[in-house]
């Protein structure tokens, strides 16, 4: 896409905050996933991204995980309860990820306003002394 | 004299987005159709290669294949912000191309005219 | 103030038979550089930068077939100053040669 530029670069933006709203609702609909203390609890998603390779615009450069311990919850009448009544809940905090979904979902409307606004400009390159 | 190497070019380049275009309404349509693999169109490489070469670009034709990305959940590989965005792209360089063709056909006529 | 009489005599150039003769002894010599020779030269230079600016605008054209075009817009630009280039030129063309009409029209 090198001839409209800022199309394809606004593009690979759109792709990096689509999994990083992927991610974030990953850990959102796992928050109430209970693992036994001999297994690991579920585990934050995080996406790290970083400029891309060529230099037109970001990447995910790679996938970080939350904790694996979890939170040791006292809760005997669950099935998954060990000898002494502990399970894992995952480390993740709802506010938390709330507030990342409201960035990544900014950062992709900015991403896709950057698309709209260069394809008018490049409208009216082509339409240029017609 | 529409055998210069400009307008066999762009002549390739339309047939080439034209397929592309469709190649796209037919990802999209597909989206959630399980084992769907998405449809890409090639044809720049193929014409640069043969302009570089010194071939003729009309024997250059676009070719279709199946893309090789990973699959999502329902069995379809189709990557919707990829398609939209070339969407967009292939829209615009179409446009493109037939401005250009136009003002190659323009200035012919102008030139026959006598202005 | 001077005298009306000797200020026509100091206008030499109006004595009828030395102007003639001046007017034959220059027709030769402004051939070389007259207003033919800067119109032709003219013509020929902007025929050429006509044909550089189609040039031009034909690779750039290619660039935009097979999508290494960086900015859109050099290629319009590119199209309208040759299309512009060409009309221009035609234009003048067609100028010059109604005017040539008019003047044999003169001499028949």
């Amino acid at each position: 896409m090198s001839t409209f530029n800022a199309i394809g670069v606004a593009g690979t933006g759109v792709t990096v905050y689509r999994k990083w709203l992927d991610a974030v609702s990953d850990n959102i609909a796992n928050i109430d996933n209970v693992s036994r203390t001999s297994e690991k609890a579920f585990q934050a998603r995080y996406v790290v991204a970083q400029e891309a390779q060529d230099g037109n615009g970001a990447e995910v450069g790679g996938v970080a995980f939350g904790s694996a311990q979890g939170i040791l919850t006292y809760d005997p009448e669950n099935p998954l309860a060990d000898a002494k009544g502990y399970v894992r809940r995952p480390d993740i905090d709802l506010g938390g990820q709330m507030a990342q979904m409201m960035m990544a979902q900014r950062a992709y409307q900015a991403n896709l306003a950057v698309v709209d606004r260069a394809k008018d400009s490049y409208t009216a390159a082509i339409n240029l002394g017609k | 004299m529409f055998d210069d190497i400009s307008s066999s070019s762009l002549r390739v380049a339309a047939a080439g987005l034209a397929a592309r275009q469709s190649a796209i309404a037919n990802n999209i349509a597909n989206i959630e159709t399980p084992g769907y693999r998405a449809r890409k169109v090639e044809f720049e490489q193929a014409l640069h290669g043969a302009i570089a070469h010194g071939d003729s670009p009309a024997s250059v034709a676009p070719s279709t294949q199946a893309s090789l990305e990973p699959t999502r959940l329902n069995g379809s590989n189709v990557n919707l912000d990829e398609e939209t965005l070339s969407h967009i792209d292939t829209t615009m360089r179409y446009q493109l191309t037939l401005r250009a063709m136009d003002s190659k056909y323009g200035m012919l006529r102008d030139a026959i005219k006598g202005a | 103030m001077t005298s009306p009489i000797s200020a026509l005599s100091a206008v030499g150039g109006l004595d009828p038979v030395q102007g003639i003769d001046g007017l034959a002894a220059s027709a030769g010599t402004t051939a070389a550089q007259g207003p033919n020779e800067d119109f032709t030269s003219m013509l020929s230079k902007g025929l050429q930068s006509v044909q550089d600016s189609q040039t031009n605008a034909d690779n750039l054209a290619v660039q935009v077939a097979d999508g290494t075009l960086q900015d859109p817009a050099q290629y319009t630009m590119a199209a309208t100053e040759a299309s512009l280039g060409l009309q221009l030129t035609l234009a003048i063309r067609n100028k010059a040669v109604e005017a040539f009409q008019e003047i044999m029209r003169m001499q028949a």
